[in-house]
């Protein structure tokens, strides 16, 4: 409901005015009102002055952080003390809870009953067998009662219309109710036109892994909103190779940054491996290096990268890390983590111990 | 499916901000809640790495926010660390009643406030204040007028007299309560609006926008002060 405004109450209503506070028909009754009192006008230009000077001061937070290097940091003592906080004995109190552990007491208990073995494997290919039929089923054949339909697609874009996407002819909005953005692409040549879609279409997916490895093409912001989009199908190889060019090529570290977090998630290709071990070892920027080395250790613990020597690149850059990185905080955490990962090894060397 | 919308004329101007091709962070509060809804349960649950997916969704946001109302790297770690390490101890009690960075900003903005308080309370501690300038004592004309048509970026001299306003606009901030300066933080740099802002702080619309009120009379003051 809009209130009435007078001289006396138009300061508040001024202030909210230039922090875009106020609805339509109360902004109007304002500049309604600033035409009409010379004094009120006055204020109101000077409000609106004051929030231009507030919004032309450089925040702390760009010249603090600028590259990012201090989140890399937060985040790597974070997750060490959540680590340190986890501790041991409730990590194996969990284990009995893990399948794994059930499957190793069923393993032991087959060894004995060998009756029981075979009746449990039979059952449970049946299972499988009639479960992988019906899974077939449901993929293959249509809904009954719905009709099939074709649709047909636009014109896919071409590579000359990929070149000639500039900077303002992509945009990227969050979607409400799902992770992924909706991109709009504006081509303008030969022929303008609008495509829209999702990360989810090939073709929409195509750009942004187009527009991630072109860095002289598109400016820092929009390559970090491309990574962001792609990062839910960052399993896609084409979408994988793409990031890990990004985070061996692209020039600004923020971009590196981002793209070794979309590529935390996903499996264990051997590009991806490479292009994580490569950030360790040369990325001239501490910060990126300090998220691939936690990258690296969380991968080795969950067995991802081969940790037998002497053939083992992970080990060897941890190593030469540890004893040469410029950086202390990234020289502990190798040394760290190389003893941890000597004791995993010691863990899971079977009894009877090891080779020679 | 990719889907053509427009064939034609160039429709460029349909845009509402054609220069802003930026997507909304992974720490925005525009994410998905259902999402968030997913990671914050399998994290509830101990799954550790929901709970660093929840963190790297957050977190640029809370540095972001600590870094510029304290202005010290050390600090705004130091906010960093006691912050998510308070919400990963405490997720087991969020049950979905508000938004999660509602929650998340509660729990920053407390430390952030103790944080400053400590600081009124302390001034001796406080990080050395960015210099206020006596580069403009003997222009003509008052700060607000010289505020008009600024921006450009191309003069020498409107790049000094920038960096100027920089100064003096810092050194007005310091001079707000910690309460307000919190307030004008977030409306101001981090696009809350007041009842999200509220909700943060744990108190209602009305009293932060007394506050805000509050901040920008202090600004306006300490800024038209330098002529």
């Amino acid at each position: 409901m809009v209130e009435e405004l007078y001289c006396s109450n138009f300061e508040d209503r001024a202030i909210l005015y230039a922090a875009g506070e106020l609805i339509d028909e109360d902004c109007a009754a304002v500049e309604v009102h600033a035409q009409q009192c010379a004094n009120c006008a006055a204020l109101l230009s000077r409000e609106i002055s004051l929030r231009k000077a507030l919004a032309a001061r450089v925040q702390p937070a760009d010249t603090l952080d600028h590259s990012e290097l201090l989140l890399a940091h937060c985040r790597s003592e974070l997750f060490e003390a959540l680590d340190d906080a986890a501790g041991r004995p409730q990590r194996a109190w969990r284990s009995l809870l893990t399948p794994w552990r059930w499957l190793g007491a069923f393993r032991h208990a087959f060894v004995f009953h060998p009756g029981w073995s075979a009746a449990t494997l039979i059952l449970v290919g049946a299972l499988a067998g009639t479960a992988a039929r019906e899974w077939y089923r449901q993929i293959t054949l249509p809904v009954p009662g719905n009709p099939v339909i074709t649709v047909s697609a636009p014109a896919p874009i071409t590579q000359q219309e990929l070149e000639t996407i500039d900077r303002d002819g992509i945009r990227l909005e969050p979607q409400s109710g799902s992770p992924a953005p909706r991109v709009e692409l504006q081509v303008r040549s030969p022929q303008p036109r609008v495509v829209q879609g999702t990360p989810d279409d090939a073709e929409i997916r195509r750009v942004l892994t187009y527009v991630i490895g072109h860095g002289g093409q598109f400016d820092d912001s929009v390559r970090l909103g491309s990574i962001d989009a792609l990062r839910p199908v960052a399993d896609d190889p084409q979408v994988r190779a793409a990031m890990s060019d990004a985070l061996r090529h692209d020039p600004n570290p923020a971009v590196r940054l981002r793209a070794i977090e979309a590529l935390r998630g996903v499996g264990s290709a051997p590009d991806v491996q490479s292009a994580i071990l490569g950030a360790l070892s040369d990325d001239d920027n501490s910060g990126v290096r300090i998220q691939a080395l936690n990258t690296v250790i969380e991968r080795m613990r969950r067995r991802e990268f081969p940790r037998v020597p002497p053939d083992n690149r992970a080990v060897s850059i941890l190593r030469d890390r540890m004893r040469n990185d410029s950086n202390s905080y990234i020289r502990s955490r190798s040394a760290d983590a190389l003893g941890q990962l000597a004791s995993m090894d010691e863990d899971s060397v079977p009894a009877g111990g090891r080779h020679p | 499916m990719p889907s053509e919308v427009i064939v034609g004329s160039p429709p460029f101007e349909a845009l509402p901000n054609p220069g802003t091709t930026a997507i909304a962070s992974p720490g925005s509060a525009a994410l998905p809640a259902k999402d968030d809804r997913t990671l914050i349960e399998r994290a509830q649950a101990g799954d550790r790495s929901a709970f660093e997916l929840l963190v790297q969704r957050y977190d640029r946001q809370v540095l972001r926010l600590a870094l510029n109302v304290l202005g010290s790297a050390e600090d705004a770690r130091d906010v960093y660390q006691e912050a998510f390490l308070k919400i990963y101890r405490n997720l087991h009690r969020f049950r979905f009643e508000c938004a999660f960075y509602t929650w998340i900003y509660r729990i920053v903005t407390n430390i952030c406030l103790d944080h400053l308080r400590r600081r009124h309370s302390h001034p001796e501690e406080q990080p050395p204040l960015l210099r206020a300038a006596s580069f403009e004592e003997n222009r003509d004309g008052d700060f607000f007028d010289r505020q008009q048509g600024s921006g450009a970026h191309s003069d020498p001299e409107r790049q000094v007299l920038g960096h100027e306003i920089g100064r003096r606009v810092e050194a007005a901030l310091q001079s707000l309560s910690p309460r307000e300066r919190m307030v004008f933080e977030m409306r101001h740099y981090q696009g809350m609006k007041l009842r999200a802002i509220g909700e943060a702080l744990g108190t209602t619309e009305e009293t932060v926008k007394n506050s805000l009120f509050r901040a920008t009379r202090k600004l306006r003051t300490q800024l038209e002060g330098l002529r």
